[in-house]
Formats: structure tokens, C-alpha cells, sequence
């Protein structure tokens, strides 16, 4: 008997196997921690930023999650990549919107890496003031906000 | 010492996923080396902590594409060779078993010749239905980076704890994952989709509270169970229906495991 020709799209496949940019980077100007609460899912983003452009001119990201995080994590940093802070900024405001309308497992799996890149921003912000302080930014849209959680540690 | 532990990662990964992709005989040997590189690893981290330092599980990229079987062991016999070590009672006994696979692997790569599969992608198994491949692939994928995972939170943590009776639990769970580990990745290659794990992040296994992290871990190996438990019931095929029940009941133990260091570290 024939078998049927699986339902997996390849570069889905591609990307779970070798997501795009995936790993740390050792010397950042900036980094993020996005977490889920409820599943301990977490993204950890790291970002290059030309201060003068103020482009992010390289991103690193690792994840313990699952395939559709990775996937998101990788989409969301092969387009992170060369854009503004500014436009990345905008870039996952979006995501946050269309988010809403995802099932809240997938919508997780997509807000988590896009709280690490929020994170990654303040992180940025508070080093221009001279503050050393390491941001966690957590799943709001799908998962409720634990009580008395911070979202930022001192490193 | 952390450079040369992440070498050691790299070359027992290689070998590890490298024996997944051989035929059953040599891939037995392999095992048996992967199992011993792993030790290497464990000893050689001990030493930092035991120097008063930290280590990391960073690695270097690991090298398993091979498109044939003599290929891959050559690449093993050569990067064997041009291991580097210190002087020292441990680094003697490091230097002198690997010598010893060496030369094992290099007889077993003068009759070895086959075409190597594990990465093709070609998605068939058995007279498994699409819809029960694409369910297997996902629950592979997500599994055999927790198993790698779970292996390297667990080793970091038995290393860095002071309570015997955690320590034995840590080594359970150790062998619990490594023999998942092992079982999924064997079944990734039938399929065609072996890959070697992503590398896993600081913030999973330098955590600031064991019984948070033991508590979340409960919770996933109660969602892997009903995963399990969804496969045996979506798959038909007996002998993997049989697995994933198998797997499933291995799993019950697992969290008991867990849940007796969870009330350790609440004396």
C-alpha cells in the first residue's frame, strides 16, 4: 500500500530543526528575558544596536520552548534583524494585536519571544541611563500576569 | 577547563547522535562510547565545582552530517585524535579510553560503508497514516531536546548540591532521560528526522529556586504523559502503541522521583 505524503511543512520542519539566529551571544548591548508563567516557557533575546542608526545590526535568541515557539522565535528574528529599535518596537505592537485573535496556546508561543524583545528595549533604555538592571517581561495576553511579579531584577 | 568541557559536550553529542544513525551492531558500540564521553563530561565538570568555580553547558556546534557510515567514523577516529588534555589522573584516564575507542571505531570503520538515512526527511514509518507521522514528529521534536535537556539540568544540578539523597534522585533522573533520550532518537532516525538538540539556555539550569523548577518539571511530565498517552491511542501500529504505553508508565515513576527531591528541598 502507497503511504501518504506527510502533512509537515518543510520549512516548518527546517526551522524547528535549525531556527534562524538561535544561540547566545556572548557580547550584547542588549538582552531580554520573556517568560510564560504557566507553562515556564521562556526566551532569552539578545540584541547588537548600532548607536548611531540605532538599527539592530545582530540578534541571538534561545528558547526552551516548544516548535511553534521556536518558529516564532526564528520569523520574528530574521525580521527584528536591520530594523530600528523604533520599528521593532512598532514590528511587535503588531504582534501583540494580531496575537489577540490566535488561540491562546499559539498566541503564547508568539508573545513570549515578542516580551523578550519588549524586555530587551527596556534593558537598552535603562543601560542609556547608566542603570545596570535586567528585565523579565512576562505572557499577558494568553496567561494572566502572576501577582506581586516585577518585571525587572537587578543583575 | 571550561574550553576543554566544551569540546567534551561537542564530542559526546557526536558520538551519541552519531550511533543513532548506524546499524544496530555498531550502533551499539557507539552507545556504550557516548556513555563513557558523558562520564568524561560529568568527571571533568565535577572538577570545576570542585575548584571553587562555575561552568556553563555551552558547546560548539556538532558535526553528525555525514552522507555514509564509514565517513562518520573516520570523522570520529581523527577528532578522537586530536583530543587535548591536561596532565592528571583524570585527564590519564580520559587520554587512554579514547585512545581505546579510536582504535575500535577505526576497525569498525574499514567494513562499514552504508548509506546513512537519519536525515532525510523522508517521514515514513511503517504504515503509519500522515496524520500519525505529524503527531509523532512534533512529540519527537519537543522530546528529545527535553530528555538533552532534563540531562543537562540534572547533571548541573547533582553537581552543585550538598544533600546525598538529592544527588541520587539527580542520577535516577538522569538515567530516566538518557534512556528516553536514546529511545526517541532512534525512532527520530527510522523516521528521517534525527537532529541534535538546540543548545540549552543558562537561565533553564542556573535557576534560583529548585523547588519552582521541580514543581514546573512535575506539571510537563504530567503533559508528556497525556502526549504519550494520545500517540498510543492515535497510532495503530502495535509495537508502537506498546512504546508510548511503556514510556507513559516510565513517566509515573519519573514524577514520584520528582516529587520526592521537590520534598527534600522543603526540610
Amino acid at each position: 500500500m502507497e503511504q501518504e505524503s506527510p502533512t509537515i511543512d518543510p520549512r516548518y520542519l527546517e526551522l524547528m530543526i535549525n531556527p534562524t539566529n538561535y544561540g547566545e551571544m556572548k557580547e550584547y548591548d542588549a538582552k531580554g528575558l520573556g517568560k510564560n508563567k504557566e507553562t515556564g516557557e521562556m526566551v532569552v533575546i539578545y540584541l547588537k544596536i548600532d548607536p548611531k542608526t540605532q538599527k539592530i545590526t545582530d540578534i541571538a535568541w534561545q528558547t526552551n520552548g516548544c516548535g511553534t515557539t521556536l518558529v516564532s522565535g526564528a520569523l520574528f528574528s530574521e525580521e527584528y534583524k536591520g530594523k530600528t529599535l523604533q520599528s521593532g518596537k512598532e514590528f511587535t505592537e503588531a504582534v501583540f494585536e494580531k496575537i489577540k485573535d490566535n488561540p491562546p496556546p499559539d498566541a503564547a508561543c508568539g508573545e513570549v519571544v515578542a516580551r523578550a524583545f519588549m524586555a530587551a528595549l527596556k534593558n537598552y533604555e535603562a543601560k542609556a541611563r547608566g542603570e545596570e538592571k535586567e528585565f523579565v517581561e512576562y505572557v499577558t495576553l494568553s496567561c494572566p500576569v502572576p501577582e506581586g511579579e516585577d518585571d525587572a531584577k537587578n543583575s | 577547563m571550561q574550553k576543554i568541557l566544551e569540546a567534551k559536550h561537542t564530542l559526546w553529542l557526536e558520538i551519541l547522535f552519531g550511533a543513532f544513525t548506524l546499524p544496530c551492531e555498531q550502533k551499539e558500540q557507539l552507545l556504550d562510547f557516548a556513555m563513557i564521553e558523558y562520564r568524561h563530561l560529568k568527571w571533568i565538570a565535577k572538577e570545576i565545582v570542585k575548584n571553587g568555580q562555575d561552568f556553563d553547558w555551552s558547546r560548539e556546534e556538532p558535526n553528525t552530517q555525514f552522507a555514509d557510515t564509514k565517513k562518520l567514523l573516520e570523522y570520529l577516529v581523527n577528532k578522537l585524535a586530536r583530543m587535548s588534555y591536561p596532565e592528571g589522573p583524570l585527564f590519564d584516564r580520559i587520554r587512554s579510553d579514547e585512545e581505546y575507542m579510536g582504535f575500535m571505531l577505526q576497525k569498525l570503520s574499514k567494513n562499514s560503508t552504508q548509506a546513512i538515512t537519519a536525515f532525510s526527511k523522508e517521514l515514513r514509518y511503517k504504515r503509519l497514516d500522515a496524520k500519525s507521522i505529524q503527531a509523532l514528529v512534533q512529540f519527537l521534536f519537543e522530546e528529545i531536546y527535553k530528555e538533552y535537556e532534563l540531562i543537562l539540568v540534572y547533571t548541573y544540578a547533582q553537581l552543585h548540591t550538598k544533600e546525598a539523597q538529592l544527588g541520587l534522585i539527580f542520577e535516577d533522573l538522569i538515567y530516566e532521560s538518557l534512556y528516553h533520550l536514546k529511545s526517541f532518537a532512534t525512532l527520530a532516525a527510522k523516521l528521517g528526522v534525527l537532529f541534535v538538540p538546540r543548545e540549552v539556555m543558562k537561565e533553564v539550569y542556573k535557576f534560583d529556586d529548585l523547588s519552582a523548577f521541580l514543581q514546573e518539571g512535575i506539571e510537563e511530565e504530567m503533559a508528556a504523559k497525556e502526549q504519550c498517552r494520545a500517540l498510543s491511542q492515535e497510532i495503530q501500529e502495535e509495537e508502537l502503541r506498546r512504546f508510548f504505553d511503556f514510556i507513559d508508565k516510565q513517566e509515573t515513576y519519573h514524577i514520584k522521583l520528582m516529587q520526592e527531591a521537590l520534598e527534600v528541598t522543603k526540610r
